[in-house]
């Protein structure tokens, strides 16, 4: 029994599998030289002076300097090593400690004759396109055709996100932008996953009524409550109009979750009407409420834990501050918690929805109510 | 008084036990136990306790209480537990040297101004704690995509009790690859919105697209991802191999 038949359908792929790994790890092991090389300067560290720095167990309370000796990779002369400065503290909440090979990215201004560095950010592209052709990796060989579509799937999203904030940032409204985009994200990622059919239609629909009803609710509380509690300063960007960009960001994200839970029923419905042929509508609703009911709770989980993940740095700062546990939760953690809210919101409204649909579009025989 | 989160929480709770019943009722109180772990871990962190260790504990109890509140304790939520915790064992293998060197724990100077009234000279180290956040953020995903297929498989068997290894654990693949896709649009989804942020917000700053992909931010939320796609993937095999191997020595 051999492992590798079992995770490919092709007989002969587990050649294919070792030939591939093999050449994705001279892949990765290159990936430098293969990336694109840009205008800006780029140092490579050579050397590190830590001479200030002890040996034993930092002190999380004092900022400690590095002196990097860089040698310039991309200029056009050939130009002599350089010397910068870099600090940082044991936390490493705003600073980096580098380490030797690593390349940083420069900004060079002239002064007279004198070109003087300044380190702009670490160069990370390397390790993400290593982490993507790895993850993409692992798409095709346990995902299949299936991973693959999810892969692209991933990168069009991101591509279509790039655009919407071009065009925001060129002043399009975002009251005509955020429901194109909706219809393009839904669009693209239920016909990758889905194909172009019925089953996708109910989904689709499914998800839009289920997010526009969601976003209603949340629109409607603020209004009643003042937006008391949604506390729009602890967004940790600076931009103009707050309110928008988190309206959008709930629509984004209450998005992904509703098309998981319209996909699953919408598929389970158009299964249960494939195989049997002695389904009434009764029993439709029931499978299709339980089906929706299995996933509702690890659904919402889901979302939950994914807002909250993102603000695990601030709030441990904080318990180091001594703010209390209930400041963090109504102020600081408001909006994560809001949007978990919303989203499940949206999660649990769209059961029905989507089973409703689902069964108008794919049942297409008059079953009768008692068998 | 964070009004609207009350409001909204007690409409969730009430759309929950409508449509969802008794088991939307549990779902809901799995959701207030999962924050309460969530904020206990953190407790623990802050104490100084080894942050690795702590939340491989903590997704641990949030896999099980989570499961067996909802679903109850049987084979398909022992077996998603186990099946879990070793997936995310493994992301975090796979992912830690990149993570690593990629340096994108704590925040960027952009975030200065927010953060001021707190010190950043603590004695934790962010750059473990950027492997928590990854953990904590693909673990929902990776718990539901483990009990949907070690339930579907368990619902085969059901029926056909003299389907062998192989054939289980193929049909378990296909499920999970069934499930991929949606699975992955979730997470995507839940992290994209807080991205398109910060290309707006990098944007009004004019950073060149290089200085954009480059920065800790930018590259934080697609180690996010990436991360996120690796373990849904990985807790295919997994969750479908040792459920096989489950279903199949009951003989």
């Amino acid at each position: 029994m051999n492992i590798q038949n079992l995770i490919s359908t092709k007989k002969s792929s587990h050649k294919y599998t070792f030939l591939s790994l093999f050449l994705l790890v001279i892949l990765l092991v290159n990936i430098n030289d293969v990336l694109p090389t840009y205008q800006q300067p780029i140092g490579e560290i050579i050397s590190i002076d830590e001479a200030g720095v002890p040996d034993t167990e930092l002190s999380p309370f004092l900022d400690y300097k590095q002196i990097l000796t860089l040698k310039l990779i991309n200029e056009e002369l050939s130009t002599q090593p350089i010397k910068l400065e870099n600090e940082f503290s044991y936390s490493q909440a705003f600073s980096n400690r580098y380490e030797v090979g690593q390349l940083l990215i420069l900004r060079k201004t002239t002064v007279g004759t004198k070109n003087e560095y300044d380190i702009v950010s670490l160069k990370r592209d390397t390790y993400m396109v290593s982490l993507l052709i790895i993850f993409a990796f692992l798409a095709v060989l346990i995902g299949g055709k299936q991973g693959a579509k999810s892969l692209v799937s991933v990168l069009l999203n991101f591509a279509i996100v790039f655009v919407i904030m071009y065009l925001y940032r060129n002043n399009v409204s975002i009251y005509l932008l955020a429901p194109i985009a909706v219809i393009i994200f839904i669009f693209t990622s239920m016909t990758l996953v889905t194909g172009f059919n019925k089953k996708t239609l109910a989904a689709s629909l499914g998800t839009a009524l289920g997010l526009l009803f969601a976003i209603t609710i949340a629109y409607v509380t603020f209004k009643l409550t003042g937006s008391r509690g949604v506390n729009y300063q602890e967004m940790d960007i600076t931009i103009s109009s707050p309110v928008e960009l988190f309206y959008f960001q709930l629509v984004i994200g209450t998005l992904g979750a509703i098309m998981d839970i319209a996909v699953s029923i919408a598929s389970s419905i158009e299964e249960i009407l494939k195989t049997s042929t002695v389904v009434t509508r009764k029993m439709l609703i029931s499978s299709g409420r339980k089906i929706g009911n299995d996933i509702m709770g690890t659904m919402t989980n889901t979302l939950i834990l994914a807002y909250l993940s993102g603000s695990i740095p601030v709030i441990l700062l904080m318990m180091k501050s001594g703010i209390s546990l209930g400041y963090m939760m109504n102020i600081s953690l408001s909006l994560e918690l809001l949007r978990g809210v919303i989203g499940s919101i949206g999660i649990v409204l769209s059961i029905p929805i989507t089973l409703l649909i689902s069964i108008v579009l794919l049942d297409k025989v008059p079953h009768s109510e008692v068998k | 008084m964070n009004t609207s989160l009350i409001v909204l929480t007690g409409i969730l709770f009430i759309l929950m036990a409508t449509i969802g019943g008794a088991r939307g009722v549990r779902s809901f109180f799995s959701m207030l136990y999962t924050v309460t772990i969530f904020i206990v871990l953190l407790i623990f962190i802050s104490m100084g306790f080894n942050p690795l260790k702590t939340t491989l504990i903590a997704s641990l109890l949030i896999s099980v209480i989570l499961l067996f509140n909802i679903n109850g304790i049987n084979k398909m939520t022992i077996i998603s537990s186990i099946s879990v915790l070793i997936a995310i064992i493994l992301t975090l293998l796979i992912s830690l040297p990149f993570v690593k060197e990629a340096r994108i724990q704590g925040f960027s100077f952009e975030q200065v101004e927010q953060l001021s009234a707190m010190s950043a000279y603590v004695n934790i180290d962010l750059s473990e704690i950027v492997f928590i956040e990854i953990l904590i953020g693909l673990l929902g995903a990776v718990i539901d995509v483990a009990i949907s297929i070690t339930s579907a498989m368990n619902e085969l068997y059901v029926i056909d009790s003299s389907l062998k290894f192989e054939q289980l654990f193929k049909s378990g693949m296909k499920i999970g690859r069934d499930i991929l896709g949606t699975m992955t649009h979730t997470l995507l989804f839940a992290f994209l919105g807080g991205f398109f942020s910060i290309l707006i917000w990098f944007s009004t700053l004019n950073y060149t697209f290089v200085n954009t992909i480059n920065s800790k931010l930018f590259a934080s939320e697609v180690f996010h991802i990436i991360c996120g796609g690796i373990g849904i993937l990985l807790i295919i095999p997994i969750a479908t191999a040792l459920m096989a191997a489950t279903l199949t020595k009951e003989k």
